[in-house]
């Protein structure tokens, strides 16, 4: 995974080092982000970079609504989630592609229901085969609760119109010998939802 | 969390279990053999903790030593203070403190008068200043923080945007945002502007 440094963190996002550190004070960065290696000058902090800056996007968009304490009981699971209307999910503009919503009509939505929404709106666009997604949406949907308790990413690929999945618990990553492929985060989509619903 | 039940000890007290309560106040020695979860801690003497100290503010004239963690909003200490972590917004330490891992604050106003150490400290500003004439010296690997004023440290790292390296100082590297002094009695080996 790629890594970047705290301090080309701090200078990309503009924000302190007091805000970093209030932030992992209250939950918000997990302390297994704070990576330290051995450097020619000594000890350097280093961060996934995909998620830290998701994270703090996140951070900065919602902290002036929301306190860090409530960021931190959603992020950290102390907060619980009631059901969503469809009428709210249309509104909420939280899918790309609006159709999305067609692939399954349920008066309310779960959490887990939004998730997998989700994860398919947001490869929506990279599959031609609708056919496929369909069949995909269906299988994350039977599977739900295993998958986003359980796994951590998804690689798909699609060959011939055909849509292929490998879902990974515990790696980091893996490597391939073909183009094209997409990867999806799990985690990393989950807080995110976490972050964008509660509200 | 905690409950109202408030807790004077005048003496001494020992509780064999982890304590979960409203104040309490100590003029003596006082040990929880477990965690303890309170809203203030106060006291003159001796306060120990096996496990980890939840608290919403602490202030103490003596000694506190938490073998665990200590969470607090303000934590105030007037003599010795030993933890294998500091979690706090305002901390205001005069006397020794001896901290496993690190320190991650708001505020750190450290007056020493013994040699200490902690691993790291991250926050948003920090203050260490040697109460005495006598040499006293604060071992630790980083320091991490916007505003960053210091005397008597020896570092490794020192990461800040101002940054003012007082007398008596040995940091191996130095990286700064916005500015920087350095005493002449101190050294540094390599100072980088960001």
């Amino acid at each position: 995974m790629e890594e970047i440094s705290k301090k080309d963190l701090l200078i990309l996002t503009g924000i302190s080092y007091g805000q970093l550190y209030r932030w992992k004070r209250k939950g918000l960065i997990p302390e297994e982000w704070f990576i330290k290696r051995a450097s020619f000058t000594g000890q350097e902090t280093y961060f996934p970079k995909d998620l830290i800056l998701d994270r703090i996007d996140k951070i900065l968009e919602l902290k002036d609504d929301v306190s860090l304490e409530d960021l931190s009981d959603i992020i950290n699971n102390k907060k619980s989630f009631n059901k969503v209307k469809i009428e709210t999910l249309n509104e909420s503009n939280l899918f790309i592609n609006s159709e999305i919503i067609t692939l399954d009509y349920k008066d309310t939505y779960t959490f887990e229901d939004i998730v997998i929404l989700k994860l398919i709106d947001n490869i929506y666009d990279k599959v031609n085969n609708k056919e496929q997604i369909k069949e995909f949406y269906n299988y994350l949907s039977n599977n739900s609760t295993d998958i986003i308790n359980n796994y951590k990413l998804i690689y798909l690929m699609t060959k011939d119109d055909k849509l292929t999945s490998i879902l990974v618990k515990d790696t980091d990553n893996l490597e391939f010998n073909i183009e094209n492929i997409i990867k999806v985060n799990i985690t990393n989509l989950v807080d995110n939802i976490k972050l964008i619903v509660m509200f | 969390m905690s409950n109202n039940n408030n807790l004077i000890v005048n003496g001494m007290m020992k509780s064999p279990t982890s304590l979960e309560c409203g104040n309490v106040s100590v003029n003596g020695m006082f040990k929880v053999a477990g965690d303890l979860n309170s809203k203030d801690l106060s006291g003159d003497g001796m306060i120990k903790i096996e496990s980890s100290a939840h608290c919403d503010n602490i202030d103490i004239n003596g000694v506190l030593k938490v073998k665990g963690e200590i969470f607090a909003n303000d934590l105030k200490i007037n003599g010795v203070i030993k933890a294998n972590s500091i979690n706090g917004e305002d901390i205001n330490i005069s006397g020794k403190m001896s901290i496993e891992k690190n320190i991650n604050c708001e505020r750190l106003i450290f007056n020493m008068d013994a040699n200490s150490e902690v691993e790291n400290i991250e926050g948003s500003s920090i203050l260490i200043k040697n109460k005495k004439i006598i040499k006293r010296i604060l071992h630790t690997q980083s320091i991490s923080a916007d505003e960053i004023i210091i005397e008597n440290v020896k570092c490794i790292t020192i990461s800040g945007d101002k940054v003012i390296i007082g007398p008596n100082c040995d940091i191996k590297n130095v990286e700064y945002k916005t500015s920087i002094e350095i005493h002449p009695s101190s050294k540094i080996q390599n100072s980088q502007k960001l």
